[in-house]
């Protein structure tokens, strides 16, 4: 295991050691978890490679600018991908705006920015079983093939999926929507049951 | 109880009654299309969002996409560079400066005496005796959240 990560868990003294601007530090973080940052961004087949070069460099840079601010450690990776998520919607947003589409994503894409500050403050204790719980439930069929290629295999972006299987990108965009809110089902199914916990 | 705004954000800000996320928890729980579709459109890179993508993530290890030295010296560069913010809000100020400064230099040279060329030293061979030629000045100020505001014409 590299330096910075343990399972997806950032060492806390480097993620310290990178918010007092150690270049040491820095790298390790980068090196941990730019394939996590590189492949969200490479989920939206709005974004062209290009574009996700820059959403990646974005994403590390805005995260070590920032750094200082977070303020659970042990929140990093949760909190560099919400910046990945943001910068990459921001980027879409931006190219929607150019085609004169919609001035509204512009506005929704300067909400965005607004968020990356604050940290996630979901407190649950993810089962890494949940994830593959959720895959395997899925029916077999094109999300779950697109879910495979995308997540499992993780050699295609989602872009050279749609290519592959002869569908628009916004169609695999979707697919691989769906599936993360399913997750993000069984995720807030157990925030909601923690909250609820006491109650008849 | 299916989920919406209202519900979705009490419930991440930890403001949901106990009984209706008790009750909210055991319907996440089984399927429905309805939730997903709105958890689906929940695009807001919220807290939400970045547990999600930290547990697929951590379950599903993500293969290929590793660092390069080329790419990590970009962005120690980048990272030395004042903030974007800084430098979007500096170049529409140093114009509108340099705006300032040229109509500023206008009104000051108004205010200098006019000197008249000497009849004398004109032979008539390149033109005629000089005349002041009325000359109008006029700048756009570049507001750095955008916009702009037209300056006062100066003329002479």
């Amino acid at each position: 295991m590299k330096d910075g990560r343990q399972k997806g868990t950032p060492d806390l003294d480097v993620v310290a050691r990178a918010a007092a601007g150690d270049p040491a530090a820095h790298r390790a973080l980068y090196d941990a978890h730019r394939p996590d940052v590189f492949r969200l961004a490479r989920s939206f087949g709005g974004l062209g490679s290009d574009d996700v070069e820059d959403v990646v460099q974005e994403t590390f840079v805005r995260a070590f600018r920032h750094l200082g601010k977070l303020q659970q450690h042990a929140r990093f990776l949760p909190w560099l991908l919400t910046i990945a998520r943001n910068r990459a919607l921001s980027r879409l947003a931006r190219r929607r705006a150019e085609s004169a589409t919609a001035a509204e994503f512009g506005r929704e894409a300067e909400a965005h920015l607004e968020l990356e500050s604050e940290p996630p403050d979901t407190q649950v204790e993810l089962e890494l079983e949940l994830v593959r719980r959720v895959i395997s439930s899925l029916p077999e069929g094109p999300e779950k093939e697109t879910v495979h290629l995308f997540y499992v295999e993780g050699k295609l972006s989602a872009r050279e999926i749609a290519e592959r299987l002869g569908v628009g990108k916004s169609a695999i965009t979707m697919r691989l929507e769906r599936f993360r809110a399913k997750v993000k089902k069984r995720i807030l199914a157990e925030v909601a049951r923690l909250r609820g916990e006491g109650s008849p | 109880m299916h989920l919406d705004s209202k519900t979705y954000a009490a419930l991440l800000a930890g403001k949901l009654a106990p009984d209706e996320a008790h009750a909210l928890s055991a319907h996440l729980e089984g399927e429905c299309e309805q939730c997903e579709a709105f958890l689906a459109a929940q695009t807001n890179g919220d807290s939400l969002d970045g547990a999600t993508d930290t547990a697929i993530a951590r379950a599903l290890p993500a293969s290929g996409g590793e660092g390069n030295d080329l790419e990590f010296a970009r962005i120690q560069r980048e990272l030395r560079r004042p903030a974007t913010a800084w430098r979007r809000a500096f170049v529409p100020a140093a114009i509108a400066a340099s705006l300032i400064v040229a109509g500023l230099a206008g009104l000051v040279a108004k205010q200098l005496p006019e000197r008249r060329p000497d009849a004398s030293a004109l032979d008539g061979v390149k033109g005629q005796a000089v005349r002041p030629i009325p000359v109008r000045l006029r700048f756009l100020e570049l507001q750095p959240g955008g916009g702009s505001t037209r300056g006062s014409p100066a003329r002479r």
